[in-house]
């Protein structure tokens, strides 16, 4: 899980292009999305989506389940190994 | 159909953004140097929202840090027509989302780079910025795009459908582009290809701050010269060459691209004053622009400077002929005069 943990929030400053953020600044509990977090945004949800099929193979089917899926590196990281094959 | 540059801004190969001189200092480019790249500036100041900024490739920041920058400097006029002219738009992003189209067989395609990759980012994007939604528009005109632009500011301006009109001409190099171009024959022959972004606050009204005035401008196709536009453009202003202080001529270095311009440069009196300024910019569809900026700043500064190659003299800067030539194809005329105060 840790080592899960930490590719994907190297994925995540790649992917979307994160400025002044290195993947150690991530806090893997704090929310990605709104206040308190990385501060991202739909367009950043959906580069996520993305992410998730090309580098998993997962496809988050139910758009309901995208906001406790994608709360936090955590969350992202129990869905891969819940759902990956 | 006059019109008043209030404030402009360029991003160039040159150090031309955010500075009170002139061309004072230039960057020389080597002989075997092909691409002329710009001078970015720090852009975490420019374009303070990191949430816009981080997803903008190199020629949006460079379009968007230009633009902000033409209109801070205009003490608080804000624009109520925002213009942009691109020959190749977000090329980078348009080559990034097509990479990624073939690498994923067509899926998977990331939103990012295909929401950027529009000619109009820019334009909204400087829009969004600066809270202004008003007329936008984007010209898409290859080696006429800037023209269109400005010709459209111009008759905002005069139909009284804008006070206050902000035009720039913004184009990148990407080495795609470069390759593609050279494997086609560009490049080979002295002319280097170049980007930027440079951007002009153009008013209706004269204010004591302004500029330089925008008097005309004409284009014309090199295909269908017979060798009178330069001279019927200058009739339909009332002038002839002798009331031109300074030609600057938009010679990209290739003696074949440039045969109109060159042909008629041959006809001008013995002693007249000209400057070139595609040497320092590089050749790009959006060029004339930075032709445009310099004749301001001679108009400005009343000096030519070395860095414009001047040959002949001129007894101080009144008129200035702009003529710019793109692969030969597409030839334009602008013709600035400095305000009296």
């Amino acid at each position: 899980m840790e080592e899960l943990i930490s590719n994907l929030k190297v994925q995540l400053v790649e992917s979307l292009n994160l400025e002044d953020v290195t993947p150690a600044d991530i806090d893997t509990e704090a929310p990605l999305f709104g206040d308190g977090g990385l501060g991202l945004d739909s367009i950043d949800a959906l580069e996520i989506i993305i992410l998730l099929e090309k580098h998993y193979g997962l496809h988050v089917a139910d758009p309901k389940e995208g906001k406790n899926i994608f709360y936090s590196v955590r969350t992202l990281a129990e869905y891969i190994t819940a759902n990956q094959k | 159909m006059k019109c008043y540059i209030r404030n402009m801004s360029a991003i160039s190969p040159q150090p031309t953004f955010a500075t009170d001189s002139f061309l004072s200092s230039v960057v020389v480019p080597s002989a075997d140097e092909k691409c002329l790249k710009a001078i970015e500036p720090d852009y975490k100041v420019c374009i303070k929202e990191a949430g816009l900024r981080r997803r903008m490739s190199h020629v949006i920041k460079m379009g968007v840090a230009s633009a902000l920058n033409c209109v801070e400097g205009a003490n608080g006029t804000l624009p109520d027509a925002i213009i942009t002219a691109t020959g190749l738009g977000c090329l980078a992003d348009t080559e990034k989302f097509l990479q990624s189209i073939i690498d994923n067989d067509e899926r998977l395609l990331n939103p990012t780079s295909f929401i950027q990759s529009t000619f109009n980012t820019i334009g909204g994007q400087v829009a969004l910025l600066l809270k202004c939604p008003c007329y936008n528009f984007t010209y898409v005109h290859r080696g006429f795009s800037f023209e269109s632009a400005l010709l459209d500011a111009m008759m905002q301006l005069e139909d009284g459908d804008a006070s206050n009109v902000l035009v720039g001409g913004i184009d990148e190099v990407t080495d795609t582009e470069f390759r593609v171009m050279e494997r086609m024959g560009f490049w080979r022959s002295g002319a280097k290809m170049g980007e930027g972004a440079q951007f002009f606050l153009l008013s209706s009204q004269p204010t004591s701050q302004d500029v330089a005035q925008i008097t005309s401008l004409r284009t014309f196709l090199a295909s269908a010269s017979d060798g009178t536009e330069v001279e019927s453009f200058l009739d339909s202003c009332g002038l002839t060459i002798k009331d031109i202080d300074c030609v600057l001529l938009g010679e990209s270095g290739d003696a074949k691209m440039d045969a109109t311009l060159l042909s008629w440069k041959e006809s001008l009196p013995a002693g007249k004053m000209q400057a070139t300024f595609k040497h320092l910019c590089g050749e790009y569809q959006t060029a004339s622009s930075f032709g445009v900026w310099c004749a301001a700043n001679l108009l400005r500064y009343q000096t030519v400077p070395d860095a414009l190659c001047p040959v002949g003299k001129a007894e101080g800067l009144r008129r200035i002929l702009v003529f710019n030539s793109y692969r030969n194809n597409n030839c334009s005329l602008f013709l600035l005069e400095k305000i009296d105060r």
